[in-house]
């Protein structure tokens, strides 16, 4: 079972783990809290509580965008979709996180732990 | 089934933004909420079990609100806040830095102080939206009982001896504790009983706002608190330039200034701030 990440460093990765999948499709704030736990099995896990600053953070930059909508079971969702910014933010993101974890294989050695 | 959105909007209640900005954040976070709440009991949870684990979702309301705040607002200051507000704060706050320094006009300084807070309180109002909860429940609160409190110390000195202004003769508290002066008794007297009413005033803001039990007692004696920092950061400065520490027994007038203007005053200031200590029934609901 994969380990659960703590809190500071799973906020610090939230950005772009929201904007990969928002890359993807749009979708409303539960679904990409419950999409972040299953994919990364249970490792990095968004609460109420630090998933909805982050979006209204990200809406406010104008990565994202959201809209009351109906989902499959007709029910009124507010769906978060990138902005054209939003997804020009996604490339330079990962390669920033790319750097971050050789700096920090460098030092560390976490790929062999 | 539970009702979620009133279970948020009554944690939410507090949150500083627009009416309809607000429902918008509430309904949304109760939509999770609920959706949280169906899929553990879908899970196999049983409902006290799912309730439970729905809850765990928000540690603290309070941190939350704050956190929406901030991540709502505009990070830049307005237009007027950075070009009126901001410079004729400052600009007052000199003005009455140097008076203090040159020791005279105490009244014309207090105005100065007086004016600065209630620009204070202006360039607030003007970001209604933007402030945090702190600056809601706790610095306002605090500042418009500060504001009211130095307003009414004014108001009782002018009418108590209008020519005192022209004077500028000042209160030192060990005139006040001695015992041969009847006159400046009386007035210090109804200026302490006045502070009953300014504790309250904050208390009451601050709880309004949604403040915790430490917010509201710092925001009562908000102007007790004041005036122990102006002591302790500027009298020994004060004195230093005047030369006064060196001819005058300055521990003792200290002492006697502490009781007169801190003890005193922070005494009926928490004893106007006590009823609004507690939860209201409105918030406990």
């Amino acid at each position: 079972m994969t380990k659960r990440i703590r809190s500071k460093i799973a906020r610090g990765s939230g950005e772009i783990a929201i904007l990969s999948l928002l890359a993807e499709r749009p979708l409303y704030g539960f679904e990409i809290a419950k999409q972040i736990g299953e994919r990364t099995g249970g490792a990095l896990q968004f609460t109420l509580a630090s998933l909805y600053p982050l979006l209204y953070e990200m809406e406010k930059r104008g990565w994202l965008e959201a809209r009351w909508e109906a989902n499959e079971a007709g029910r009124d969702r507010r769906y978060y979709r990138l902005t054209p910014l939003g997804r020009k933010q996604l490339l330079p993101l990962r390669e920033e996180w790319r750097s971050f974890f050789q700096a920090l294989d460098a030092i560390a050695g976490v790929s062999h732990a | 089934m539970r009702d979620w959105k009133k279970f948020v909007s009554k944690r939410m209640a507090s949150l500083p933004m627009p009416h309809d900005a607000k429902e918008d954040v509430i309904a949304e976070l109760a939509l999770h909420l609920e959706e949280t709440y169906e899929h553990a009991l879908a899970t196999g949870l049983s409902a006290e079990a799912a309730c439970a684990l729905t809850r765990q979702e928000v540690e603290d309301w309070r941190v939350l609100a704050d956190n929406i705040c901030y991540a709502k607002q505009e990070i830049a200051m307005n237009h007027r806040t950075r070009t009126l507000w901001l410079p004729g704060i400052t600009i007052l706050f000199a003005a009455g830095l140097v008076l203090m320094f040159l020791g005279r006009a105490a009244l014309l300084q207090r105005v100065i102080w007086i004016a600065c807070m209630a620009l204070l309180l202006a360039a607030a109002a003007s970001e209604a939206n933007r402030l945090s909860q702190r600056t809601r429940r706790f610095w306002l609160p605090g500042f418009i009982n500060m504001t009211a409190a130095g307003l009414f110390l004014f108001a009782s000195d002018v009418v108590y001896d209008p020519f005192r202004f022209f004077r500028e003769v000042s209160l030192h508290p060990q005139t006040i504790l001695s015992m041969n002066s009847g006159s400046l008794h009386s007035f210090y007297f109804v200026w302490l009983s006045a502070q009953v009413a300014f504790g309250a005033l904050g208390a009451l803001f601050s709880r309004r706002a949604g403040g915790t039990c430490t917010e509201r007692i710092v925001a009562g004696a908000f102007p007790a608190v004041v005036i122990v920092g102006t002591y302790v950061a500027l009298m020994p400065v004060t004195s230093m330039f005047s030369g006064r520490a060196a001819t005058s027994p300055f521990p003792a007038y200290l002492a006697s200034a502490m009781l007169v203007w801190v003890a005193a005053p922070a005494f009926a200031l928490l004893l106007g701030a006590a009823p609004f200590l507690r939860e209201s029934q409105l918030q406990e609901a």
